[in-house]
């Protein structure tokens, strides 16, 4: 076992507890090269990165087995954040011929669509809001593939595998999960050295941010995630990544703590004022912004709104809140707003040097603000260390 | 003293009105309901001694100085308070236009969803939210829509003289039909990540997001429809008669039940408005109110408002409280409504509204 | 009431033309048979239904008695009766003392103080009716109009119901009522309307109208009627023709026969029959 692996396993002993099946899963996808035995399916058959030509063979998330012939060229993705995650594996957009209408609003309105235009030419009608699949659509777009979601019931994947289509059933919300898409979209773009790539960028990350944790010997702060914030509160509780990522960068989630909910929860103004916590996150599931919070003289007495200590989480090619391939930025960042580095932040470079890899693309310094929320965060204890320079 | 007929033979006196039980019974109740409140202000997640809840109450209703610390001060007036009066509002103005419209519709089956009105403000919110617009448009939506709802009933019952219940409830169910379809097309298009939840979460029902600029726009419809059934009162009793009666005995019942209908109507939709969709406690208050008091609106009516406004004070106490994660308001109205409704038609089935 | 009918929507007339007055002090009664628009026509001179022609006019309101049927809540006798006072309370009023007074007052004339606390659906049809009719005297209304009051009542009940018509009667009051009972019709009605069809419907003083021919013609079976003395006032009671089935089927079936008789003995058929009464006294319908 590599390094590797023992980072993310003491991670996820703290987050979730661990599965036999958990612990396959790290095993096999992140040790070096047994993560083509997963992206095979465990056959001892030859690898595809030696014999581009032979077929590829993958298990999905729900443990079906596909066999694909050739690399696929023509890709549908209904899960929302699959379509950037895709494109960013690809390093291009021109293998995905259809997506949900979400996935093509985000890429609209976000930095995405000014790295790939050809992103928002593709059709973006082949799901419902519910992502029951609209199958004639799918067929027209004649896909090697469809990604869609393996762990909503069989009713949207069903009429797509009676309709001769190739369905990769895809589970969603863990780091785990964030590394079986990688590797499943990489084996089956056919560029497995890609995900390998990524993975050990992503496991590089961890390690780092792992370890600037375990070096922070002031007490742990407790930071709270908030799903929904202007129409009810929504908090992440156990089992989410938001509380993975807080305990990874050395902090606590009192959601998950002592009067811990499960997963996202709705909760009462008077249990954050109970949890009080020391730093508040506003995700991008609803408009809310730090201001929101600072204004509202029932948070008045919080502990992150008396030291201003109150953020909107990034924005960049998806949202930061959930897995995706700029997670590894999410974790630097929180790192960097919980224990701000005196030498100040290196988060602008950065996110310049993952874009470059992702997107082989370079931000502007105006595209990274807006990213940030710079305007709506600056007013925030310590934010000034993200400011351009 | 009133005058007692003078009929030697009548085995016992008669007791015109038997107001005087009446009156105490709604005094009971109304003391029932503040000690509601007065638990479910000093109980939450966050824990305020007793003594402060008391003296955060004396210092804002009263100007008492010596208030207690500034969080807890917080917790009591701006978190407790508004919510309490919230759910007290919204649990007696749905309890008093439940009751009411049981009376016109002569059915005790009937509830505040009948008119299609709730329907109609469901959809008003849930655009809203579709459309992200956030409090001053999520109440006026529902508000405007719930009133449209009531508008659409009265053009589909238009025209017809005397306008029949049925013509009523057969329009109340088409216009709820409607709005409902409508509330499903809004889920539908709605942003799975991120309108989606918001929509759902308000549709559930809830009072937690309360505020005293939504107690205010809850107060005006609801205590001007309140109002208007408590006024009505003894003519609500002459309209459950049925129409003929009513009319046989001077009134006019079309034009008396659109009243009704139009304060049910403001009511519902107010209660809507800032706290989505709660069920059952439009069907269950009147009934456990009148298995107390019998079916005379004179009293049924203030009963059913101050015994919805203590239920749902205590359910929405239980919500906040059980658990640390809030349970939606509208799911525990029916989980603990749906069976102790069952227990007491058991229990009760003769008294609850006619032995016949 | 002058020259009324009615029909239901997109439907045939069930009367049209009728004319009476109901002056006070006097009992109008409504025979007919089944399906016959008794009620109906009753419901439109208490102005409950609109008639489709002609016109209705009432010197007062007037107190409509339904038939006894259990409502929806179970309120109280004395509320049933107090309801009838919806007149003299305001629209967001509540009855005052005088009101419950009245109530009780009316409940003590027809004789049910003793009902006054029983909720109303617990009662017996016969009681039923006779809280309805204290609540129509209740709202002192001049007027009165019931449908069938005797209907589903015992013999007792229904001497109890028709001596308090009686009395409310020499007190003043104008009396409609329909009933089936030609008996009733003979000990109370001063005049009476006879429905024998849409077209044919007959009004005039019940001494003259009541006849036996008249009334085996609105039956449809043979109907006689006897003189008796009850405590020095003259009676008439009805026999009916019941027994052998074969008669009674054949008088039903002979009614065009009978139709025929009847016009050839009366010698004219008395439609728009103008009663002698129909002008000069005040109040009544």
């Amino acid at each position: 076992m590599s390094a590797d692996d023992e980072v993310t396993m003491s991670v996820d002993q703290r987050s979730r507890p661990m599965t036999r099946r958990a612990v396959l899963q790290d095993a096999a996808l992140l040790g070096g090269t047994s993560l083509l035995a997963a992206a095979c399916g465990g056959n001892s058959g030859p690898s595809p990165t030696n014999h581009p030509r032979s077929k590829i063979t993958v298990k999905d998330q729900r443990g079906k087995t596909i066999v694909f012939d050739r690399p696929v060229t023509r890709v549908v993705t209904v899960p929302i954040p699959a379509a950037s995650m895709l494109i960013s594996i690809d390093k291009s957009a021109k293998h995905l011929v259809g997506m949900q209408d979400a996935s093509w609003t985000a890429i609209h309105d976000g930095i995405m669509g000014t790295m790939f235009p050809g992103a928002l030419q593709i059709p973006h009608n082949v799901a419902d809001q519910d992502f029951a699949p609209n199958v004639e659509s799918i067929l027209a777009l004649n896909p090697d593939v469809v990604v869609q979601w393996g762990d909503h019931g069989s009713e949207i994947i069903t009429p797509l595998e009676n309709a001769g289509l190739d369905v990769l059933g895809l589970a969603y919300g863990t780091q785990q999960d964030l590394i079986a898409w990688i590797t499943l979209f990489a084996a089956i773009l056919g560029k497995p050295e890609r995900g390998r790539e990524m993975l050990s960028k992503i496991n590089a990350e961890l390690r780092q941010v792992s370890s600037r944790a375990s070096s922070i010997a002031t007490p742990l702060p407790r930071i709270l995630y908030f799903l929904q914030f202007t129409g009810g509160l929504e908090v992440a509780g156990k089992d989410t990544y938001n509380d993975y990522y807080i305990k990874l960068v050395g902090a606590t989630n009192p959601a998950s703590g002592t009067k811990a909910v499960e997963g996202f929860a709705g909760v009462d103004v008077e249990q954050v004022l109970a949890w009080d916590p020391e730093i508040v996150l506003l995700g991008n599931f609803d408009d809310a912004k730090p201001d929101d919070v600072y204004n509202n003289n029932v948070w008045k007495g919080v502990s992150a709104v008396r030291s201003r200590r109150v953020y909107k989480v990034p924005l960049g090619g998806y949202r930061w809140d959930p897995p995706g391939q700029e997670s590894p930025l999410m974790w630097r960042w929180l790192s960097q707003v919980a224990f701000p580095d005196p030498a100040g932040s290196d988060l602008r470079r950065r996110i310049t040097a993952s874009y470059q890899f992702l997107y082989g693309y370079t931000p502007t310094a105006a595209q990274m603000d807006t990213m940030l929320w710079i305007d709506i965060n600056g007013g925030s204890g310590n934010y000034h260390q993200f400011d351009a320079a | 003293m009133l005058r007692e007929p003078e009929a030697p033979t009548t085995p016992k006196p008669a007791r015109p009105g038997r107001l005087g039980g009446d009156y105490l019974r709604i005094v009971t109740m109304a003391v029932v309901l503040v000690g509601a409140a007065i638990v479910a202000l000093s109980v939450g997640r966050f824990p305020v001694p007793f003594s402060s809840v008391m003296q955060t109450l004396a210092s804002h209703v009263f100007s008492v100085k010596g208030p207690p610390s500034d969080v807890e001060q917080n917790v009591v007036w701006l978190v407790r308070v508004p919510r309490v009066l919230l759910a007290l509002l919204v649990g007696g103005g749905l309890g008093i236009a439940g009751a009411a419209l049981q009376a016109i519709f002569r059915n005790p089956l009937v509830s505040p969803d009948i008119i299609g009105v709730s329907s109609g403000a469901s959809f008003g919110g849930a655009l809203a939210l579709l459309l992200g617009l956030e409090s001053v448009f999520l109440v006026g939506g529902a508000f405007v829509f719930g009133l449209a709802a009531l508008g659409i009933l009265f053009a589909v019952t238009l025209g017809r003289q005397g306008t029949p219940m049925l013509m009523v409830v057969l329009g109340g169910v088409v216009t709820g039909s409607f709005f409902s379809a409508l509330v499903a097309l809004v889920t539908y298009i709605a942003d799975p990540y991120t309108t989606l939840p918001a929509i759902v979460f308000w549709l559930l029902g809830s009072v937690a997001t309360a505020t005293y600029t939504q107690v205010v726009v809850a107060v005006v419809p609801i205590a001007l429809g309140a109002a208007t059934l408590l006024l009505l009162r003894w003519r609500i009793n002459v309209l459950s008669l049925g129409d003929e009666d009513a009319a046989a005995l001077g009134v006019r019942p079309a034009r008396m039940r659109w009243m009704v209908l139009v304060a049910a109507a403001l009511i519902v939709a107010g209660a809507v408005a800032v706290s989505g969709v709660i069920s059952w406690v439009g069907l269950v208050i009147p009934h456990l109110a009148r298995m107390w008091v019998g079916p005379d609106h004179r009293v049924l009516l203030p009963v059913s408002f101050l015994l919805g406004g203590a239920y749902l004070i205590a359910i929405d106490t239980l919500a906040r409280t059980v658990t640390a994660g809030e349970i939606p308001l509208g799911v525990l109205t029916a989980l603990i409504g749906a069976p102790a409704f069952f227990v007491l038609l058991r229990r009760n089935r003769d008294k609850i509204w006619d032995s016949a | 009431m002058s020259g009324v009918g009615f029909h239901y929507p997109r439907r045939e007339w069930i009367f049209r033309d009728v004319s009476f007055r109901v002056p006070p002090r006097s009992v109008t009664a409504v025979l007919g048979p089944n399906g016959r628009g008794k009620s109906t026509l009753v419901r439109c001179a208490a102005g409950l239904l609109k008639p489709g022609q002609g016109t209705i006019g009432h010197d007062g309101p007037v107190a409509f008695v339904p038939q006894a049927h259990g409502g929806a809540f179970a309120y109280r006798a004395i509320d049933m009766v107090v309801m009838g006072r919806v007149r003299q309370v305001h629209v967001f009023g509540t009855p005052s003392r005088g009101d419950r007074v009245a109530a009780l007052d009316a409940m003590e004339r027809v004789g049910i103080t003793h009902l006054v606390d029983r909720q109303f659906p617990t009662l017996s049809g016969g009681e039923q009716q006779l809280v309805l009719i204290a609540r129509a005297i209740a709202s002192e209304c001049p007027i009165l109009a019931l449908d069938e009051p005797a209907a589903g009542l015992d013999l007792n009940n229904q001497a109890q119901v028709l001596s308090l018509l009686r009395t409310l009667v020499a007190d003043g009051m104008a009396v409609l009522l329909t009933t089936h009972h030609p008996d009733h019709a003979l000990f109370l009605a001063d005049s009476v309307v006879l429905m024998m069809g849409p077209d044919d419907v007959r009004t005039g003083a019940a001494a003259d109208l009541l006849t036996d021919e008249a009334l085996s013609y609105l039956y449809g079976i043979e109907v006689r009627t006897v003189a008796y003395q009850q405590n020095g006032i003259d009676g008439r009671a009805i026999i009916t023709r019941y027994g052998n089935d074969l008669d009674g089927r054949a008088s039903v079936n002979s009614r065009q026969a009978l139709r025929g008789t009847l016009r050839a003995a009366e010698g004219r058929a008395p439609r728009r029959h103008r009663p002698p009464w129909s002008s000069g006294q005040s109040g009544g319908l």
